[in-house]
């Protein structure tokens, strides 16, 4: 059942997967074809703005689109349990982030690897940024599970990044991590993006904090959507 | 009650929820920084950054108040507003204005309650407010506002009208800066009216350009309302004809701006963390590089400093050992920064170089030594530095900008604190600089001319009425030593180009922007080279935009001009023709460029991260 749940939620997510997979290639090969600024700031310009817009493009078809069509009852009502739904859905949205990252990842690496930056160093800050976007992603969807409308899930993505830049600013003005670790600044998943430089730095523990802070909110996340999901009132009187 | 009052009523009613939620937003963002650092005794809590807030979120909020205008009243909405006696233009009207409000109120509320703030700063601490940029990005959002109000109204799906209307936003910002006819309208309005060189008349057509093609915005939505209009498009669609259409703009940006010169040959720094380059010189086809490495790539903390010669050859090149002359491991609680480097021609085993020294303490700058080192690169010893002058002594000052000049058996050294001095030294023992003279100079050294500069007080303008060079005093040397000298102790924004030719960034008249302008030199009269222009290139407005400005770094080698402007690389001009300064080639294919030399055989080595060397000998127009 799983398989056929899977197989759904593709059908609908493919024509956005193209899409940004379209973008992303274009965008990164007009940039490092032309060579408009060096590579690190083509790779920056292209892909940090992808990596907040296409989580939010991706998470607002697995619920919002549906419960707006109307649909969502329908799915509920198959002899599934809430589970493998919420599985197939959240493995779907997850699978169509990565393939067009990963594609045009391979792509980036295998054409300018080595030109400018190593392989190693291109492959490295990509995944970096890419696992950004994906723990992003499913706060995205923790906070818009419950949208009605595809409207109010940008809106609430929109909140959720608005909140972690807020949390960002006030961290960085008051120095909380000299008062409270490192740990207060590590929760943010603005600070997955820092793991490559802390990497290149030699700042072992700083990347061992991101990593644990985040794995641990990564399981919370999964927690959380697997309740507000099984709540989540779908009936028509 | 007045007819209208209902209208407003609702639409207020219906856009206070987005209205506050938006401000909210645009408050946090602004002032949230600046009320910690108030809580913690470190300024006023109204000193946030409300300007970059609304160049950044006022955009969006233009997007959704639009859209949401009109997207909301359709489907069965619209057709129990239709049933009803409503006059239609006052209703759109009402949406629009009460629309636009939101959008203006969101977004100056932050500046305004700034400026609120500060007017009640004692007169000595008040920092002037200049309204004009704010103004004038104001008349962009009503453009984009506009826009998304129309395809609100237009498009079926309050969705699909957003995916168009930010589309629509990314035409009004890049069209205007492609499209020459339409430079007058693009962002570079606001740099050129924080920059003070906006005049009435521009600041006034560019208003009444945006509220006009906002006037007729409104009135196609109008027709749209009237006549029933509405347009359904599916999301997959919208979506790729947004995705093709961009990706067409920034092609069409891109690669008439883009690289277009291979580099002979990529050298790498032989150090192994984030090595940068400082400065560089060259004799033959040998250079010298001061080059810096450390830890952490942004902190100049634990960085080490230290000489590299490199010999570059047709094919391949040889870099030696770098000999380490500044190591913070050697004097715990100091660094260093090593920032101009001169190579003596007549001794090429010495080289000198001034080393800045600075000890923090408390996160405040407790000592801070200038001294010129010799530095000899044939040293056995662990230290290569041979000698060691202290200049705070001679300078009267710990801080100032201090560069290096060398001319045959004479070192130069300047410093300019606000107050300009030259130090001479001589060079009869070559490793020991002894000071022969000392003399405060009446006027700066270097370029200068007419036009508006930008420091870091604000803008300022030259009171001189022609472009020349002020020459140091040196009355033993003829015009064109004074001139290389000159050039060694004040390069910023020009360099020598050949024969009685220099080749100089200069500010644009009425413009913020530099153009860069080819002068023959005049006679010297006094300590004065006046010049006259020959030939000039302006950039275009999205290099203008972007900050691409001429002048940071200058190099000619035969009749290639080549400017360096860090982070964008070295765009090359053609200056051999008279009359015209031609684009030829662009180079940015690496990271940080920070110095540029010439060699024989019209090659060029440009330093950033790793050592690039350009030859566009092919590309020579004589």
């Amino acid at each position: 059942m799983l398989k056929a749940l899977l197989w759904k939620e593709w059908h609908e997510q493919r024509w956005r997967v193209a899409l940004a997979t379209v973008w992303l290639l274009g965008m990164s090969a007009i940039g490092l074809k032309t060579r408009i600024l060096p590579d690190i700031a083509i790779l920056m310009l292209t892909w940090a703005p992808m990596v907040l817009i296409l989580p939010v493009f991706l998470g607002m078809g697995l619920f919002a689109s549906e419960r707006k069509a109307g649909t969502l009852p329908y799915l509920m009502v198959q002899p599934v349990g809430r589970g493998p739904i919420l599985a197939a859905k959240v493995i779907a949205g997850l699978l169509a982030y990565a393939t067009p990252v990963v594609i045009a990842g391979i792509a980036i690496c295998l054409s300018v690897g080595g030109r400018e930056m190593s392989t190693a160093d291109l492959a490295g800050r990509i995944a970096v940024m890419a696992a950004f976007g994906g723990v992003l992603f499913l706060w995205q969807l923790l906070a818009g599970l419950r949208c009605r409308q595809e409207e109010t899930y940008i809106l609430m993505s929109a909140v959720v990044v608005g909140g972690w830049i807020i949390h960002g600013l006030v961290v960085d003005a008051w120095n909380l991590t000299q008062r409270f670790g490192h740990w207060i600044w590590a929760m943010n998943p603005i600070a997955i993006v820092e793991v490559f430089d802390s990497w290149e730095d030699r700042q072992a523990l700083e990347i061992l904090t991101i990593v644990t802070v985040q794995s641990l909110i990564l399981v919370g996340l999964a927690c959380g959507l697997w309740f507000r999901f099984r709540r989540l009132r779908e009936s028509k009187s | 009650m007045t007819p209208w009052k209902p209208y407003v009523w609702k639409e207020l009613h219906q856009s206070r929820r987005v209205a506050l939620g938006a401000l909210a937003v645009l408050l946090a963002i602004s002032f949230i920084p600046s009320i910690i650092a108030s809580i913690r005794s470190q300024g006023h809590w109204y000193n946030g950054n409300p300007l970059a807030a609304m160049f950044l979120a006022g955009p969006i909020v233009a997007v959704i108040v639009g859209v949401y205008a009109m997207g909301r009243e359709q489907g069965e909405i619209e057709r129990f507003w239709r049933s009803r006696p409503v006059n239609l233009n006052l209703w759109l009207l009402s949406k629009y204005v009460t629309g636009l409000v939101v959008v203006w109120l969101v977004c100056w509320t932050p500046i305004a309650i700034r400026m609120l703030g500060r007017t009640f700063e004692p007169p000595d601490e008040s920092v002037h407010e200049s309204i004009g940029m704010p103004l004038a990005y104001s008349f962009i959002l009503l453009l984009i506002y506009s826009a998304s109000f129309a395809l609100g109204q237009l498009i079926r799906g309050v969705l699909h009208a957003a995916i168009l209307a930010v589309a629509a936003m990314a035409l009004i910002f890049i069209m205007p800066l492609v499209i020459a006819p339409l430079n007058w309208l693009s962002l570079e309005v606001l740099q050129r009216t924080d920059f003070g060189a906006m005049d009435l008349p521009s600041y006034a057509t560019f208003a009444v350009s945006m509220t006009g093609l906002s006037i007729v915005l409104l009135c196609l939505s109008g027709i749209l309302l009237k006549r029933g209009i509405r347009v359904d498009a599916d999301q997959r669609t919208l979506s790729w004809s947004v995705v093709v259409i961009l990706l067409a703009l920034a092609a069409g940006v891109a690669f008439p701006m883009g690289t277009n010169v291979s580099p002979q040959q990529v050298i790498p720094l032989p150090v192994t963390q984030n090595g940068m380059v400082s400065d560089m010189a060259a004799h033959g086809n040998d250079l010298l590089i001061v080059l810096s490495g450390g830890p952490e790539r942004s902190s100049s903390k634990d960085r080490t400093y230290g000489l590299v010669r490199v010999h570059v050859g047709e094919q391949t090149s040889v870099a030696d050992e770098p000999l380490w002359f500044a190591a913070p491991e050697r004097e715990q609680g100091y660094y260093y920064t090593a920032h101009d480097l001169v190579w003596s021609t007549e001794n090429p085993s010495l080289a000198y170089t001034i080393v800045r020294r600075t000890k923090v303490q408390d996160k405040t700058i407790a000592e801070r030594t200038h001294t010129l080192y010799t530095i000899a690169l044939d040293a056995k010893q662990s230290d290569p530095v041979v000698h060691r002058v202290e200049l705070n002594p001679l300078l009267d000052a710990e801080d100032g900008v201090l560069t290096l000049g060398l001319y045959r058996e004479r070192l130069y050294v300047c410093c300019d604190h606000g107050n300009v001095r030259l130090l001479t030294f001589s060079l009869a023992n070559p490793q020991a600089p002894s000071l022969i003279r000392s003399e405060d100079l009446e006027h700066p050294i270097g370029f200068a001319g007419p036009g508006t500069f930008r420091s870091a007080y604000g803008p300022w303008r030259s009171s001189l009425e022609r472009y020349q060079v002020q020459l140091v005093p040196c009355p033993d040397l003829d015009a064109s030593a004074r001139l290389e000298v000159t050039h060694q102790l004040a390069p910023g924004f020009w360099t020598l180009a050949g024969h009685n030719r220099i080749l100089a960034s200069a500010p644009d008249s009425g413009e913020m922007a530099m153009r860069l302008v080819l002068f023959e030199t005049e006679a010297v009269d006094s300590n004065t080279l006046p010049l006259s222009p020959v030939a000039q290139r302006r950039r275009g407005a999205l290099e203008r935009t972007l900050r691409m400005h001429f002048g940071v770094d200058l190099c000619v080698s035969d009749h290639l001009a080549y400017n360096l402007t860090g982070m964008f690389g070295a765009t090359v001009y053609d200056i051999g023709n008279p009359g015209q300064i031609k684009r030829v080639g662009h180079y940015a294919a690496g990271e940080g460029f920070s110095s540029i030399v010439s060699l024989p055989d019209d090659r060029v080595v440009i330093a950033g991260g790793k050592l690039h060397v350009l030859d566009l000998s092919g590309r020579l127009s004589h």
